[in-house]
C-alpha cells in the first residue's frame, strides 16, 4: 500500500478518532514526522523494547541500548516496510543493536552453532531466589530471549525472525526455557 | 494455555511493570526529534500539505506553458518570406536556340541597332561628285574640298549597307555625316546636278 492511500486512510481513522495501530503510527511518523506518532510509538512499545533488553543485559546497557534503538528507528525509518510488523521490526533493531554492544564489550561469543552470552548457568530451582525476574536473567541468553519474546506476544515464526534461527531451534530454547521456570515457580511455592 | 503457562505470563508482565524503562529515555528521544526536524515541515507545513503545495505549484506552471504555448499557436505570425527570383524564360529561349543562329540574330540586331544610332547621330548631309583619282574614289563638292575615301572605308560601308548600291564615278552621292564630320552613309542624291 503507498503511503499516499495509506495516509488518506490514516486521516480518515483519525477523523473517526479511531486508535491507530503501530503500522499506522510509523507510517505517520514516515510521512510527517510527527513527534506525537513517535511518542505514541514510544509509550506503546518503549517499555515492551527494554524490558527485553534489560533481561538479555543490564540496567545501564539496556538503557543506553533502547536510546540507540529509537534513534536509529528515527534515522532508518524508510527503511521500515509499511507491510511488516512494527514490533518485529524495531525489536530486530533492538536486538542486532544489543548484539553489537555486547560484542564490543567481548560479552558475547560462539559456543559451537549457537551463540550465547557467557554468564552463569545456574540451576535455578536450588538457588533460592524468589524474584522472577532474577530467575529469568539466570536464563540462557538464547532461552531467556526466545522465552521474552513469546512473552511480548510474539509469534514462533516472528520470534524466529528476530533471533535469525530456524523455528524449531525456537521450540527447544522455549521449551528448555518454560520448564525451568515451571520448576522454580513450582520450588518456591513449596 | 495452561495454567503454568498463565502464571509464567503473569509472572513475566509483573517483572516487567516493576522495571519500566527510565523516563529519561522518553525525554530524551523526544527531544532528538525535535531537534531533528526539518524547519521547513514544522508547524502547519506538513510533509502533506508541502506535497500539495509542490502539486499545486507545478499544476500553475504547466497551465502557464500550456497558455503560452496556444498563444503562439494560433497567433497569426508575420512571416518573412526570402523569396528568390530567377531569370527565366529567356535562358531557356536562348539555350534551345542553336549558337549560330542566335549569333546571326544578334549581329543582325547589332547591325540594325548601330545604323539606327549612327543614323541618329547623323546631323549634317552635303551632296558631292564621285571622281576617280589615281584609282581611287574621290569626292568633290562645291567648295572644291577633295575627300579621298579610301578602298577600305568603301569595304566597309559596303559591309555595313551604308553604300548604296549603283553608285559609280561621276554621280551626283549625298554624305550622311555625323557630329565628328565622319561619312556614316552615302547614298545617291536626289538632286540631277550639285549646283554650286
Amino acid at each position: 500500500m503507498s503511503y499516499a492511500r495509506s495516509g488518506l486512510l490514516v486521516s480518515l481513522r483519525d477523523w473517526f478518532s479511531v486508535p491507530l495501530s503501530a503500522e499506522n503510527l510509523m507510517e505517520k511518523y514516515i510521512r510527517s514526522n510527527d513527534v506525537k506518532a513517535l511518542a505514541a510509538l514510544y509509550d506503546r512499545h518503549g517499555n515492551r523494547l527494554y524490558y527485553y533488553l534489560l533481561i538479555l543485559s543490564n540496567a545501564d546497557t539496556a538503557a543506553d541500548v533502547t536510546q540507540k534503538t529509537w534513534l536509529k528507528v528515527m534515522e532508518n525509518k524508510h527503511q521500515y516496510r509499511a507491510n511488516g510488523k512494527f514490533e518485529s521490526w524495531l525489536f530486530t533493531v533492538g536486538r542486532n543493536t544489543l548484539v553489537d554492544e555486547l560484542r564490543k564489550h567481548n560479552r558475547y561469543q560462539y559456543t559451537g552453532d549457537t551463540e550465547t552470552i557467557v554468564d552463569e548457568n545456574i540451576q535455578l530451582a536450588n538457588n533460592g531466589i524468589n524474584d522472577f525476574h532474577q530467575l529469568i536473567c539466570l536464563l540462557p541468553f538464547e532461552q531467556k530471549e526466545a522465552f521474552s519474546l513469546q512473552q511480548e506476544g510474539f509469534s514462533l515464526a516472528e520470534i524466529a525472525q528476530i533471533c535469525a534461527v530456524p523455528q524449531e531451534t525456537i521450540k527447544t530454547r522455549l521449551r528448555y526455557a518454560r520448564d525451568k521456570l515451571k520448576n522454580a515457580l513450582e520450588s518456591r511455592h513449596e | 494455555m495452561n495454567d503454568t503457562d498463565k502464571s509464567l505470563r503473569q509472572a513475566y508482565q509483573q517483572a516487567k511493570r516493576q522495571h519500566p524503562a527510565p523516563g529519561r529515555l522518553r525525554r530524551q528521544l523526544l527531544r532528538s526529534t525535535k531537534a531533528s526536524k526539518s524547519p521547513f515541515f514544522s508547524g502547519f507545513w506538513s510533509r502533506d500539505t508541502a506535497l500539495m503545495a509542490s502539486a499545486a505549484l507545478t499544476l500553475v506552471v504547466l497551465l502557464g506553458i500550456y497558455q503560452f504555448r496556444h498563444q503562439v499557436l494560433t497567433e497569426p505570425r508575420a512571416l518573412s518570406v526570402s523569396v528568390g527570383i530567377e531569370i527565366h524564360a529567356y535562358d531557356d529561349e536562348i539555350d534551345a536556340m542553336p549558337n549560330s543562329q542566335n549569333r546571326e540574330k544578334l549581329t543582325a540586331y547589332n547591325q540594325a541597332y548601330e545604323r539606327k544610332m549612327e543614323t541618329i547621330q547623323a546631323v549634317n548631309t552635303r551632296f558631292a561628285k564621285v571622281l576617280e583619282v589615281s584609282g581611287e574614289w574621290s569626292l568633290a563638292d562645291c567648295s572644291d574640298i577633295r575627300i579621298l575615301i579610301s578602298d577600305r572605308l568603301i569595304e566597309n560601308l559596303r559591309d555595313h549597307s551604308r553604300i548604296e548600291s549603283g553608285i559609280d564615278v561621276g554621280d551626283q552621292v549625298a554624305l550622311i555625316l555625323n557630329r565628328e564630320g565622319q561619312i556614316m552613309q552615302i547614298t545617291h542624291s536626289n538632286q540631277k546636278a550639285l549646283q554650286c
